[in-house]
């Protein structure tokens, strides 16, 4: 993943619990340094290493982590570091939403490393909408679901997520989450 | 699907033009921001104050004019920019497309992101993916300030963390030294009181411990501040060939003791003399041949030294000292070790003697110092060959006294001298060590008090030995104030601390101080170096005119009285005897140096027999030396004539000598 994906997470734990707690994360995850470049890739295996060790660090389960920092990534990075793109993605969640894989695709263009999840979204009913998430990594359901929650607030569109259904897929991801909008 | 709508597709700004030029259709996102409602009349080149083509009148058939060509046009009011091209119909009916895209560079700049949407642009425009690409490297730069302010930061913590250290050594070192110079002084004195041998072999092997532990010292001090000796870096003119036999010498006995042969080799390519950090050169080849006899139990050790090269790029000579023994050798897996600290380089096979095993690393670390090396082979009989390789340059004229003639000699002194130290062991230790080689002390222990007392003194005093770190006042402050008092004129200014940071000597110099003298301080070493201070300022001040100095009698009794009360009698006799054969070979070597007109020996030869005259108070010869040897410094070369008068002066002191001798014998 991207450094600034990691750079997201530290800064979580950073505003939220201190440096302290920080660097028992990054003593428990066994990485050296967190000087972190935002557009450079880094092995995966580092994100999943202090996302766990956050959770063990923080005494929560590790689902319970990765929503919370799905929320942080949409209330935090997204809308300080990446406002102007976010804003000009979407002006409501369909939109956004809609529009994430064109995004996704330009990125691709620019950063060869880059492997995006790509999102199917369909307006079913006019207070039901259907997502599906689907990604070669595994185990971040918590995550997009805590990105889905935070985007409901960005665009002031209250919803719940009714159900998140794990679809068979050989490897990777394949998820849907349906959603009910308070409206 | 229609031509209209595929352009719709290709492009988010497309505008139909009838043959009169009159706007037919226009796409969503223009008639989005100019509000057009359907079917009505739009100006679409009036709308746009066009950037390019230069000088567009804004007429549909002067764009038809223009195939190809890049319009780009901004709308303040509708906060719209576009880039596109007009691309005329095939029908020749002349009609025609406007089709382009936001010109986004324009709209970030003068109203805003936000006006844009992801869907204005269609998914071939590049514009978008390069806003991504600097966007991200904007971003790759804040990172990379980022990180650099973290290496910052660190770097002044670390900086902070070495001031820290280097504060810690400089205290460490600083209170080591000074009881180490209590205990080194009064090993001294011991030592002189001692007549039992077995005794004075315990002194010497305490003395031993001493310059051990002063070794640690120094080299943790070194190797934490990095400081370079610049006095120990000091190049003075040196005869290699002298340098050598005198290292020799050194281990004659020890070699003797066990059997081994001791052999040295000159090449007689050799220059006259070199300028040499003599300090350092020596010091690493008695360390190289201290080892050498340690390590070797039968055969031989050599000592050599031999120009390698005589043209090197900087002018001077390529010189190699070799130091090489049938010893063991140094066992392969050490050898890569044999220049780190606390390697002493001991095997079961090699089990012999011991040592602080710092004595290689900082042979090495002084010779990097002057640009030299030093490097580990095979003796031809498999012992351990050392060769140290340096660069020196010809002295062609020899301005210096070679410091180690001087080191050997026995000083007595007839100076006062005043001693000052806020430490009262060293006081009293240093004031008596300092008596014990005939100075007149009088001692201060406060730079107040040392004031006090020049400023009341009637007699002027020879020489201040003044400490640097007091509590009242800095020893700088103390050697300027002391300058200026009627007593302290001519008095030769020396510091004395346990620090020797290069700061502390340059601040030294500024304040007068001639010298600086590291505690702790061996009588020896003190005594050579004040020796030279002294002889400077007596030339200085006595200019080339002997007569003052000439004294009626060709001995001076109360000197020698009060070496025998110092030495006994018998070890003064001795010297006596030393003398006579030395002195008769020096005023020899000094009368065919002259015959040959080779005056840096001459004054060698003057030098070394002044010394050892005056130092057995044959002080009439030996200021008759002194200013030969000056006349010669400054150019005044005598010829051979002069020596008849100085035999005849030398032979006449000696025989009073021996007379007072047998007088005081027979009583």
């Amino acid at each position: 993943m991207y450094g600034v994906i990691n750079k997201s997470l530290r800064e979580m734990v950073l505003d939220g619990h201190g440096e302290l707690i920080w660097d028992q994360v990054m003593a428990k995850a066994g990485v050296p340094s967190d000087s972190f470049l935002s557009m450079r890739s880094y092995d995966d295996e580092i994100t999943f290493r202090l996302a766990v060790a956050s959770s063990d660090v923080l005494g929560i389960d590790v689902d319970t982590a990765l929503h919370a920092f799905g929320e942080h990534w949409v209330n935090h990075t997204l809308a300080k570091e990446y406002d102007a793109l976010a804003r000009s993605t979407g002006s409501t969640m369909l939109e956004f939403l809609t529009n994430l894989n064109a995004l996704h695709d330009r990125i691709s263009t620019t950063f060869l490393d880059y492997q995006p999840p790509e999102f199917r979204v369909s307006a079913l009913e006019a207070n039901r909408m259907d997502v599906q998430y689907i990604s070669h990594r595994e185990g971040l359901n918590s995550f997009v679901a805590g990105l889905l929650v935070a985007l409901s607030n960005r665009f002031n569109e209250p919803m719940t997520i009714e159900e998140i259904e794990s679809l068979p897929v050989e490897s990777g991801t394949h998820t849907r989450f349906k959603l009910l909008m308070a409206v | 699907m229609g031509q209209w709508d595929l352009l719709n597709q290709l492009f988010t700004v497309v505008v139909e033009f009838d043959a009169t030029g009159e706007v037919t259709r226009a796409s969503p996102l223009v008639r989005e921001r100019f509000q057009l409602a359907d079917n009505e009349a739009f100006d679409f080149f009036g709308s746009f104050e066009f950037k390019r083509p230069a000088r567009f009148a804004g007429e549909l058939h002067e764009a038809i004019a223009s195939p190809g060509r890049l319009f780009l046009g901004h709308c303040e009011a509708a906060k719209l920019a576009i880039r596109g091209q007009i691309i005329p119909a095939e029908d020749d009916s002349g009609s025609a497309w406007f089709t382009g895209v936001p010109w986004l560079a324009w709209v970030r700049d003068h109203y805003g992101e936000e006006l844009l949407h992801f869907n204005d642009f269609p998914p071939h425009d590049s514009q978008m993916d390069q806003l991504l690409l600097l966007s991200s490297q904007q971003r790759m730069l804040e990172d990379l300030q980022e990180v650099n302010g973290d290496l910052q930061e660190a770097k002044v913590a670390l900086e902070g963390q070495a001031g820290i250290r280097q504060n810690f050594f400089n205290r460490v070192s600083h209170e080591v030294r000074t009881p180490l110079t209590g205990i080194s002084s009064a090993l001294a004195l011991l030592r002189d009181g001692l007549s039992d041998p077995k005794s004075r072999a315990l002194i010497t092997m305490a003395d031993a411990s001493v310059d051990r532990a002063i070794e640690v010292v120094n080299f943790a001090l070194g190797d934490a501040s990095g400081d370079m000796k610049d006095q120990d870096a000091l190049a003075v003119a040196v005869d290699l060939r002298h340098l050598v036999a005198k290292v020799a010498k050194l281990f004659e006995a020890g070699a003797l003791e066990k059997g081994l042969t001791l052999e040295t080799q000159v090449d007689d390519a050799l220059s006259a003399s070199y300028w040499c950090p003599d300090l350092i050169v020596r010091e690493a080849l008695i360390n190289l041949v201290s080892n050498a006899v340690k390590f070797t139990e039968t055969g031989w050790v050599s000592l050599s030294v031999k120009l390698e090269n005589p043209s090197v790029e900087t002018g001077g000579h390529q010189i190699i000292f070799t130091v090489a023994d049938s010893g063991p050798g140094i066992p392969a897996n050490l050898r890569k070790t044999a220049f780190a600290p606390f390697e002493t380089g001991i095997t079961q096979e090699t089990r012999h003697g011991g040592g602080t095993g710092l004595g290689l690393s900082s042979t090495e670390a002084a010779l990097k110092r002057i640009g030299g090396s030093i490097s580990l082979g095979d003796s031809h009989t498999g012992g351990a060959m050392f060769s140290i390789d340096l660069t020196l340059q010809i002295c062609a004229d020899s301005p210096q006294i070679e410091t180690d003639e001087v080191a050997e000699q026995v000083y007595v002194f007839d100076h006062s001298l005043l001693l000052l130290d806020d430490s009262p062991t060293n006081l009293s230790l240093n004031g008596q060590l300092l008596e014990s080689i005939g100075f007149s002390v009088t001692r201060a222990a406060s730079g107040s008090e040392a004031l006090a007392i020049a400023e009341s003194s009637v007699e002027p005093f020879d020489v201040a030995l003044l400490d640097i770190n007091l509590p009242d006042m800095t020893g700088y402050e103390v050697a300027e104030k002391l300058a200026t008092l009627p007593a302290c004129k001519h008095t030769v200014l020396v510091a004395l601390s346990a620090y020797s940071e290069a700061k502390e000597k340059q601040e030294a110099a500024d304040a007068g101080m001639v010298a600086f003298v590291t505690k702790p301080f061996k009588r020896d070493a003190i005594a050579a170096l004040l020796a030279s201070m002294l002889t400077m300022t007596e030339f200085e001040r006595s200019g080339s005119s002997s007569s003052e100095q000439q004294a009626d009698a060709a001995f001076e009794p109360m000197d020698v009285a009060e070496m025998i009360e110092l030495m006994g009698g018998e070890a003064v006799v001795t010297l006596a005897n030393t003398l006579e054969v030395e002195g008769l070979e020096n005023l020899q070597g000094l009368r065919s140096a002259l015959v040959a007109m080779e005056y840096h020996t001459a004054e060698r030869e003057a030098h070394t027999l002044a010394s050892s005259c005056l130092a057995l108070g044959l002080v009439s010869v030996g200021r008759q030396l002194r200013q030969v040897e000056s006349d010669m410094r400054d150019g005044n070369r005598p010829d051979a004539s002069v020596v008849p008068g100085l035999e005849l002066m030398f032979t006449e002191g000696l025989a009073n000598l021996r007379d007072h001798l047998n007088g005081l014998q027979s009583r």
